[in-house]
């Protein structure tokens, strides 16, 4: 009965314990905590953070370096480089989680009921697919927007469109492997529907696949927004796009690298902050890590 | 064959038949068959085991699932208390699935990782009943009591146990609904021999208290003795010889049963069995010998073997042999 209680207490204190050691001991998911906190804290802060508004100019003070005309310099119109870099997060991270969001539920549907039920089902599903990743996505992306409009929605849904296939095809081996695993054939004895088979026994098994898919694409889903801003179809100028910024230094990329430097630091820490992220993420969400 | 104590049998499996389609070629044309179950027959009374026994691919798992319908069946009738299992609309499957339930060999990958006990165990009654989640749980922790597990496991995931826990955690969520046939698909195989004895105990315990009828599927006859009331052998795809578990390990008749029943191992070092040890491997289901299946690895095959197929017909009362030794003639 001792025994037995203190059994209880050591598993008890051991599993608050590990919880603790693997969420602290994992290195890359706290830098990635700790990126993606500042990032968002940016980004949510961004009226008190930044010292003007983004499209406030000041000719008198156009080019000046970092330092003397405001902590990260003026671009060729005197506008404050840190006020624009920092307001730029809110449309990168808005950016970014919309079309991730869009293409993780359409391509993890996608796969999923591919994979499932197979036969001509999956037929349609793959072929699309494959015909969606035999194009360039740039090409494609900048079709769909020239069709629509240049506008920032008009990218979101461009990007999203042609980027779901990967997530689809993913998910749709991950899903053959797992209809077949004795747990799902367990479930089918249990008479449990289709629809529960799929999103209550597969879709759990593949959240590891697809936290580090959406953490993946997420710095790839800015790099193509803002790819596309800097191309002059996304965002238009007076917005501080991450890409627009980046745009407008090319032409003072000598007399004012700041310009483009700083936009181009952004877009970095924040990829890479998403992606230790996803991989500490990966580590932690599997159970069997647990023990 | 139908005389059971008690009336009607609970199920009546009638020259059931699974071919699966081999393709092959750009246009994946089907050019041939692996016949893994072809005509099989037999009837299980309420509250007996039968098991079935063969060697790794002669059918055995894939006939419980045609049975159990999670596979469709190329032909034949699984008649489950007067029910055609494999016809009946989805409505009435449902309803079905409450009184067969299955119980899986690996009881690793039989469990979802991704759920807790008490879920996976739960499940059948969230989708079978219209009980509480407290009343739910209430049950779930009774039953974990009763497989020899403690309630309060039900809020640990299942990569916290060991192989043997996990196989009674799998038999919790087959008798969670009070189903009436279980079938056990290999639940030991996976298993330590010291685990394999408390399982097979369990199980045998189950039967008592709950009624419950079970077909029981394994590879060695070892296994088969301790839990079966009737055995039937299967080879290929075909049943060779079907009897009450007594006769057949006192006399058994089939020469592939009689290589089975010497197999079984001796607790006796002194005891110098001469083992009519099996030769050769399973031919391919795919293109199997023609006339009896087993006679390329018989040791008392007549010149007839090769040539017409022995169907399984009764000797004597309750015990049914396919070999041509036996026939009359």
């Amino acid at each position: 009965m001792k025994l037995e209680l203190a059994q209880r207490e050591v598993n008890g204190s051991r599993n608050a314990r590990s919880w603790r050691t693997i969420l602290l001991g994992n290195g890359q998911l706290m830098a990635g905590v700790f990126i993606f906190a500042l990032v968002m804290a940016v980004a949510l802060f961004a009226d008190g953070l930044a010292l003007r508004p983004y499209d406030a100019m000041d000719l008198g003070n156009r080019l000046q370096p970092p330092g003397t005309g405001g902590p990260l310099g003026t671009d060729q119109f005197g506008r404050d480089l840190f006020s624009r870099v920092v307001y730029g997060s809110r449309i990168a991270l808005r950016v970014g989680l919309i079309v991730v969001t869009i293409e993780t539920v359409l391509g993890v549907t996608m796969g999923l009921f591919a994979g499932y039920y197979g036969g001509w089902v999956d037929r349609v599903i793959a072929s699309v697919t494959d015909v969606t990743w035999a194009l360039p996505p740039i090409v494609l992306a900048l079709a769909i927007v020239t069709a629509l409009g240049p506008s920032l929605n008009n990218v979101i849904i461009a990007i999203a469109l042609v980027s779901w296939a990967g997530y689809a095809r993913l998910i749709r081996t991950k899903t053959q492997g797992l209809k077949n695993m004795p747990f799902v054939e367990a479930a089918r004895a249990l008479g449990e529907s289709d629809l529960s088979i799929m999103f209550r026994y597969i879709l759990p098994n593949t959240f590891g696949l697809v936290i580090v898919l959406a953490t993946l694409s997420l710095p790839g889903a800015i790099l193509s927004t803002t790819a596309l801003s800097f191309l002059g179809l996304g965002s238009q100028p007076p917005a501080p796009d991450w890409g627009v910024i980046l745009n407008e230094g090319i032409r003072h990329l000598y007399d004012a690298p700041w310009i483009s430097v700083f936009p181009g630091l952004a877009i970095v820490c924040t990829a890479l902050g998403f992606n230790l992220l996803g991989e500490g993420l990966r580590d932690v969400l599997d159970p069997r890590m647990k023990v | 064959m139908a005389g059971t104590p008690n009336g009607t049998p609970l199920l009546q499996v009638t020259d059931l038949v699974k071919y699966f389609p081999v393709k092959a070629g750009a246009l994946q044309r089907v050019v041939n068959h692996v016949r893994a179950v072809d005509g099989v027959t037999f009837t299980l009374a309420r509250g007996q085991t039968l098991g079935l026994v063969g060697e790794s691919g002669c059918g055995k798992t894939t006939l419980a699932r045609v049975i159990l319908r999670l596979i469709p069946a190329t032909s034949g009738q699984v008649t489950f208390e007067g029910r055609e299992v494999l016809k009946v609309p989805a409505d009435v499957l449902r309803q079905l699935r409450r009184e067969m339930q299955v119980i899986f060999q690996d009881p690793f990958s039989s469990l979802n990782p991704r759920m807790k006990v008490g879920s996976i165990v739960a499940e059948p009654l969230s989708i079978h009943t219209a009980m509480s989640r407290t009343e739910r749980l209430r049950r779930v922790e009774e039953l974990l009591e009763v497989v020899g597990l403690a309630g309060r496991d039900a809020t640990r995931y299942p990569h916290e146990f060991s192989g043997g826990q996990r196989q009674r955690i799998g038999i919790a969520r087959a008798l969670v609904l009070n189903p009436k046939l279980i079938v056990c698909d290999e639940p030991v195989s996976a298993l330590d021999v010291s685990i394999q004895s408390q399982i097979l105990n369990l199980l045998n315990r189950l039967q008592k208290s709950y009624g419950l009828t079970y077909i029981f599927i394994a590879h060695g006859l070892h296994v088969i003795k301790h839990v079966s009331d009737r055995v039937a052998v299967m080879y290929l795809g075909k049943l060779v010889e079907e009897t009450e578990a007594d006769v057949l390990f006192e006399g058994p008749l089939h020469p592939y049963t009689r290589a089975l029943v010497a197999a079984i191992p001796v607790p006796d070092p002194a005891a110098r069995k001469i083992r009519a040890a099996l030769q050769g491997d399973v031919p391919s289901p795919i293109n199997p010998p023609p006339g009896c299946r087993f006679h390329t690895r018989c040791t008392e095959a007549l010149p007839q073997c090769s040539q017409t197929e022995p169907p399984l017909v009764q000797v004597s009362a309750g015990h049914r042999v396919a070999c041509h030794l036996y026939h009359g003639a």
